[in-house]
């Protein structure tokens, strides 16, 4: 199972991998041992509960990254038209609320906006790929 | 570095930072504690707690530091002074719309 975790440590940022992975794959190992030791079921609601978290907290790290990105092209910003500056509005807001389903195990939610962020994210990238010619 | 929060914190953020005002925590330690801290109610998963962990590292209200006699997976965090302040604001926001909504029931039970 730690070993299908690593994997989906693969959704994240390079960076945050690099930062954080070994420390959340040693939680992992923690926690795993933990419930396990609660039953089945308690396992299998963790392992639930791990996948979903680790699929969207990959989307909301991505979005973030991506944001960072944008915010560090001061030239490229004063182009920027408005309907693109309300899709970043429009994907901070999002994160937190997918966050915020999250925290309170609120699953479908959180896969709907996961959606949500992935058509904008998407949206976002085909304009920076429009502004560098690439398309 | 950027500060945070002007705005209201989530729960998760809300919930890390009180359990690190208590003492530094490494990472399964700091989740069995809000578990604790919330009665239970929240359960965070390790992709919600470090993609929480970041944003506070990266608005500077957390530290991340090496403890003697730990590996290299048990980096350890505490509360900054930034952090303090910021849970000190949050838990007066709290206190005063406790305030007020306690005002306002009063006045509904009048």
């Amino acid at each position: 199972m730690l070993r299908a975790y690593g994997l989906l440590l693969r959704l994240y940022p390079k960076t945050h991998r690099e930062t954080f992975g070994l420390e959340m794959k040693d939680v992992f190992r923690q926690a795993a041992e933990e419930e396990r030791s609660h039953g089945g079921y308690a396992y299998l609601r963790f392992l639930a509960r791990e996948a979903a978290g680790l699929l969207l907290g990959s989307g909301s790290q991505w979005a973030r990254t991506l944001q960072s990105e944008a915010e560090a092209e001061p030239e490229c910003d004063r182009e920027v038209p408005p309907e693109i500056g309300a899709l970043r509005l429009h994907i901070a807001l999002n994160v937190r609320r997918m966050e915020y389903a999250i925290a309170h195990h609120q699953f479908p939610q959180a896969r709907l906006y996961s959606e949500i962020d992935r058509q904008h994210r998407a949206r976002l990238e085909q304009w920076w790929r429009e502004q560098r010619g690439e398309l | 570095m950027r500060h945070v929060e002007q705005e209201p914190l989530t729960e998760p953020v809300l919930l890390i930072l009180m359990s690190l005002a208590g003492q530094p925590r490494h990472g399964y330690v700091l989740m069995k504690d809000i578990e604790e801290l919330s009665e239970g109610r929240v359960r965070l998963s390790t992709g919600t707690l470090y993609g929480a962990l970041h944003r506070l590292l990266r608005g500077g209200l957390i530290e991340r530091f090496e403890q003697q006699d730990t590996s290299r997976e048990k980096q350890a965090y505490r509360l900054t002074r930034a952090g303090t302040k910021q849970l000190r604001a949050e838990l007066d926001r709290m206190k005063q719309l406790t305030r007020a909504a306690a005002t306002r029931l009063k006045w509904k039970e009048a």
